[in-house]
């Protein structure tokens, strides 16, 4: 089987070189037959690509140990669903799993588009094909999956790591490759659009849904990410600005720039040299994102480790990349010249410029403050982190600036706005938003970035309000029907825009969660059984520890009861895992008691079985689960801008085509609502050593301040350089309890992070690097790339406005005739037809 | 322009109904405006759609095997079918899991053939057809969704109007330009639908005088009540049967 599956690869690259050479030349040539022929050995690559699939897949279920894969991440006592998901559990087979899809996505839009964009397809076949061939050769010569071991096959597996056997695992990583390689299709119309010169719009309309469709699978990937963080990892948070979280939101923040961007194309048809680039950056930064994950270039929670050929492949094949890419639209850039000018700053275009430059901007920082650490050790030689606290400090404006743009965009006019029209616009969102604000500061809420936050999403909930009622209420003057039927007429008519003011309720929903987390508390306490512990609402009390052992792991769980108020409201049940063949990474279960208002959080980080005590980090996350809400309406709202435009032709009611997607998302976000990490409690005696850590609880604020400042060294892939104050392993529990003495001691800040720097030698230990010498860059970089964006722009508003509006009148200044009135009478019928 | 997206008609079945679209104009005359509005509407309906593309790829896969039922891809289903069931009669797995995945991976393979087939065939296959409508460089279909595009956009203009978001003179200006764009693109897409028209009419024409033909020879001739031979007008019996032919004698 294994030599089957290296030879199904091997005929996949030779195919994709002939689609290549079939595509080009027919285009060249103009032959219909050469054309077809590369269409169907696209077509010929998906389907050896899915025999491949089956055969890793086969052998992961036959337990076939003799290929070194299957050995590597799978074992006999795995479950079937994770035997299954193992095929991506791995740097191989994930490359695999990422041809198949490219292929299996390439094919679907060939066959859609091959008809409406003749001209386009032979390119486009060609540079799927070329992208499949770059995979294809790194798994040929580096990464074979199906490789075999020389010697004798080992009885039994290795088993995947434990962190990934978790359910929210086995899906994440296809969603997030689904949204990576989705990006591809975007990328090989727009690079077909500039070889063939086809520039008008045509070829945006083609990838535009690919492009929707993508950035909801990368939403969902990301969401899963963060559930899993959530729910797996066990520090209480479920962003950490891990290097491999932000490979995947780098291009979700350029396909969010392009999607909003196309819009001004289609109507003004401005930016198109900017699109262009959108979408060739989009692509790049999948690449990117995975050469930072498969290569080991950074550190992270789960990069795959260090590679230093993949390393140099990608390299190449980014820089060809590039080099290409960027060719061609300076190549074309005659034919790329904007049609219009900016007219105002008071127009949507405007908010439109304002959005892409901050999401550009976040796109430009989070990988600038990802490198960095590669970027300091190549030039200084030392290694350092860069942290949460350095995200946050630009992200968090950053995303608020954000949020009031979400509120602002919708109420602007296309070209320009006036004054009346902005306060017809304005009054109402943005008492909605003063009177929030107003409200929380009577109520005694005292967080401002919070509060601010809670203002900005009333005022965009307002806006997206007032756009539905007011559209409505025209419609409905317009149809003569009631205002629910003309609510779902207008969505049905222009569902994009409705669907994408979904999505803006989405993020809003969003933006609560992340606000609730100004109002996070936790702690870290010592419990004996009986003893309790009060935070919040909550009162946590701790009964008794129990164990045991199933064929994969053996399980260590803490009993709890919940009480709000005196009244008990639920049990809790945080665990430890010790998986046999992975002890040395026990994987954290926690427990949650999740409801709208907040999350109980409570993780067991470390127990004596001989007198029971245990330590606990017990948080509470208010308003957490409004962020898997909030992504449920998000995809929801991306499903009603995704439906094709006969789905509401004849329908009376919307029948959401994206409903599966939808309802499964719904289904899972709602089972990961309810469910409670259970654990079967059975008291067995154990060999396992114990595992006590001392609950440091900070004593003064400075010692949180410094926990939060210091990363756990541990090394573990678990940790993944968690925040001290978070981290629940072993080696952050000594560090905490080292740190809490030098505290004592009257050590001041700056001493202490001067303790740390000399005892690992480099300032890896610190959450954020020091502002001094070569790290003064990192803190000065995004201050330069600001400001550089904001004159690029504002110089190229500048030379659009000067290009004067002389040009905008010409050509419609023709006599009518005859003719002319006959086809405006069959214009105004058409319109009339339109609905 | 509903029709154009929303129905799922085949060449035929398009060609068809703007057959008949033109015979009933041609019974019952009609405005200008209208008729060319409905031909447009044909035309539409004729290329690009994506039903056009998924007809053109089974068109050929037919013509290749001619007239006879069987198609390629039966060929190829079979064969996957046979010799998975010889692969699960051989290797008999205990898990049916993997029995299943077997198959599967058969499947595949057979899959794999059928693209084979589907790359090669186009190169070897003696009659090959284009069959994309073209209008200019660009295909007729890719002009008349940018001309659905432009309407969209003037009805999403009026919307705005409606909700006071833009001007009234930005209104008529952009209004008026949108306009102008949209009749550009439906004089283009007349120029293509005039010649496809003309090919129509003259098959029609060609088909009524074909069969108004007999009927005006018939006029002056007579028909033999017993065996219905028509006959020259002064014949006085059958050519045919020899009987006498009523009419003659009266």
């Amino acid at each position: 089987m294994a030599s089957l599956g290296s030879f199904t690869l091997l005929a996949a690259f030779v195919v994709c070189a002939y689609a290549v050479a079939a595509s080009v030349a027919g285009a060249r040539r103009r032959s219909s037959r050469l054309i077809e022929s590369g269409i169907g050995a696209s077509y010929l690559v998906t389907a050896l690509m899915l025999l491949a699939s089956a055969v890793i897949i086969h052998a992961f279920v036959t337990e076939d140990y003799s290929i070194r894969y299957v050995d590597q991440y799978s074992d006999s006592a795995q479950p079937l669903f994770y035997q299954l998901t193992s095929y991506w559990g791995g740097l191989d087979g994930s490359i695999m799993f990422w041809v198949t899809l490219l292929a299996a996505f390439g094919s679907a839009a060939v066959r859609s588009n091959r008809e409406r964009q003749r001209e386009l397809i032979p390119y486009v076949v060609a540079v799927i094909a070329v992208v499949q061939m770059f995979f294809l050769f790194v798994m040929i010569v580096h990464k074979n999956p199906f490789a075999t071991y020389l010697t004798t096959a080992p009885l039994d597996g290795r088993g995947l790591n434990p962190l990934l056997q978790n359910p929210y695992m086995a899906i994440h990583p296809p969603s997030l490759y689904t949204g990576f390689v989705g990006m591809t299709i975007p990328f090989a119309f727009g690079l077909a659009a500039l070889i063939t010169g086809h520039l008008d719009d045509s070829w945006l309309r083609a990838v535009r849904r690919w492009t929707m469709m993508s950035w909801l699978f990368l939403s969902l990937g990301l969401t899963l990410g963060m559930i899993w963080a959530y729910e797996e990892l066990g520090w209480g948070g479920y962003w950490g600005w891990d290097p491999v979280e932000n490979a995947g939101l780098l291009p979700w923040f350029t396909a969010t720039a392009f999607l909003h961007s196309v819009m001004v194309q289609e109507r003004r048809s401005m930016l198109r040299v900017w699109n262009m680039t959108l979408v060739i950056m989009t692509f790049f930064l999948t690449i990117f994102g995975t050469f930072m994950t498969r290569s080991g270039i950074v550190q992270s929670v789960h990069a795959f480790g260090q590679d230093i050929a993949l390393a140099w492949m990608f390299t190449v094949f980014m820089v060809v990349l590039l080099v290409v890419s960027f060719g061609l639209v300076i190549y074309r850039m005659p034919l790329l010249r904007a049609r219009n000018e900016l007219e105002s700053w008071m127009s949507r275009e405007a908010a439109f410029l304002a959005n892409n430059w901050i999401l550009l901007f976040s796109a430009v920082f989070v990988l600038f403050a990802t490198m960095f650490p590669t970027l300091s050790e190549a030039v200084t030689g030392m290694r350092l982190t860069v942290g949460p606290p350095f995200f946050t400090k630009w992200m968090l404006p950053i995303g608020l600036v954000l949020l009031t743009l979400t509120g602002i965009g919708p109420l602007l006019a296309w070209r320009r706005s006036s004054p009346s029209n902005l306060l017809h616009q304005f009054a109402w969102p943005v008492t909605l938003a003063l009177a929030t604000g107003a409200g929380l500061y009577a109520l005694g809420f005292r967080v401002w970035v919070s509060g601010l936050c809670f203002a900005l999403c009333a005022f965009v909930a307002g806006t997206i309000g007032q756009e539905f009622i007011r559209g409505a209420a025209v419609r409905r003057e317009a149809t003569g029907t009631d205002l629910m039927t003309a609510m779902i007429g207008l969505v049905a008519r222009s569902r994009r825009r409705y669907g994408g003011y979904v999505v803006h309720v989405g993020i809003v929903l969003m933006f609560l969660g992340f606000a609730g987390a100004g109002y996070k508390l936790d702690s870290q306490v010592l419990l004996k059984p009986g003893d309790a512990h009060e935070l919040g609402p909550y009162t946590v009390r701790y009964d008794r520890l129990s164990q045991n052992t199933d064929a994969q792991k053996q399980m260590i769980t803490a009993h709890m009861t919940v009480m709000e108020g005196g009244e008990v409201v639920g049990e809790l049940y945080p665990a430890r895992w010790f998986f046999f063949k992975h002890e040395t990474e026990p994987t954290t279960e926690v427990a949650m008691r999740r409801t709208l208002a907040d999350d109980l959080y409570v993780v067991l980080a470390g127990y004596e079985l001989s007198d029971q005590a245990a330590s606990f980090q017990i948080t509470v996350n208010p308003l957490v689960n409004w962020i898997w809400f909030g992504f449920a309406v998000l995809a929801l709202g991306t499903g009603v801008a995704l439906l094709p435009e006969s789905a509401l032709a004849y329908a009376g009611a919307p029948a959401p085509q994206g409903a599966t997607a939808t309802t499964a998302t719904t289904a899972l976000l709602a089972a990961g609502l309810t469910a409670l990490a259970p654990t079967a409690a059975a008291a067995q005696p154990d060999r396992l050593e114990s595992a006590l850590q001392d609950a440091n609880v900070p004593a003064s604020a400075m010692e949180l301040d410094l926990q939060r400042s210091l990363v756990c060294m541990c090394g573990s892939p678990g940790c993944g350089k968690k925040i001290l104050a978070e981290c629940t392993c072993a080696t952050a529990s000594a560090t905490r309890e080292e740190l809490g003495n030098l505290v004592a001691e009257g050590l001041t800040r700056d001493e202490v992070l001067r303790f740390y720097i000399d005892k690992h030698n480099s300032q890896e230990a610190l959450a954020a690097p020091l502002d001094e010498g070569f790290n003064r860059l990192a803190w000065l970089f995004p201050y330069f790339l600001a400001a550089t964006g904001a004159v690029a722009l504002g110089g190229a508003v500048v030379r659009w406005t000067r290009s004067g509006p002389a040009s905008a009148a010409a050509a419609d200044g023709r006599q009518p005739d005859a003719q002319r009135d006959r086809l405006e009478a069959r214009l105004d019928d058409e319109l009339r037809d339109l609905d | 322009m509903r029709s154009a997206t929303g129905s799922r008609p085949v060449w035929t079945t398009s060609s068809g109904t703007l057959t008949s679209s033109l015979r009933r104009e041609t019974a019952q005359g009609g405005s200008g405006a209208e008729r060319s509005r409905r031909a447009t509407v044909g035309a539409g309906r004729t290329a690009g759609t994506p039903e056009g593309s998924a007809q053109s790829a089974n068109g050929f896969m037919k013509r290749t095997i001619g007239t006879s039922s069987f198609r390629p891809w039966q060929l190829f289903v079979l064969a996957a079918l046979a010799a998975a069931t010889t692969a699960i009669l051989v290797t008999r797995p205990s898990d049916p899991v993997a029995a299943v995945l077997l198959t599967l991976a058969i499947g595949a393979a057979g899959f794999v053939g059928l693209m084979v087939y589907r790359a090669i065939a186009p190169l070897t296959q003696a009659e090959f057809r284009e069959t994309t409508a073209m209008v200019g460089s660009r295909s007729r279909a890719a002009v008349e969704r940018e001309k659905t595009l432009v309407l969209r956009s003037i009805k999403e203009l009026d919307f705005d109007r409606a909700m006071g978001k833009v001007s009234e003179t930005d209104f008529e200006e952009l209004r008026r330009r949108l306009r102008a764009r949209a009749i550009r693109l439906m004089k283009q897409l007349d120029v293509e639908a005039v010649d496809f028209l003309e090919v129509i009419e003259r098959e029609l024409r060609e088909r009524l005088d074909r069969s108004a033909e007999p009927a005006e020879a018939d006029a002056g001739k007579r028909a033999c009540g017993a065996c219905r031979m028509s006959n020259d007008e002064d014949a006085r019996f059958c050519k045919e049967c020899g009987a006498e032919l009523s009419g003659a004698t009266a």
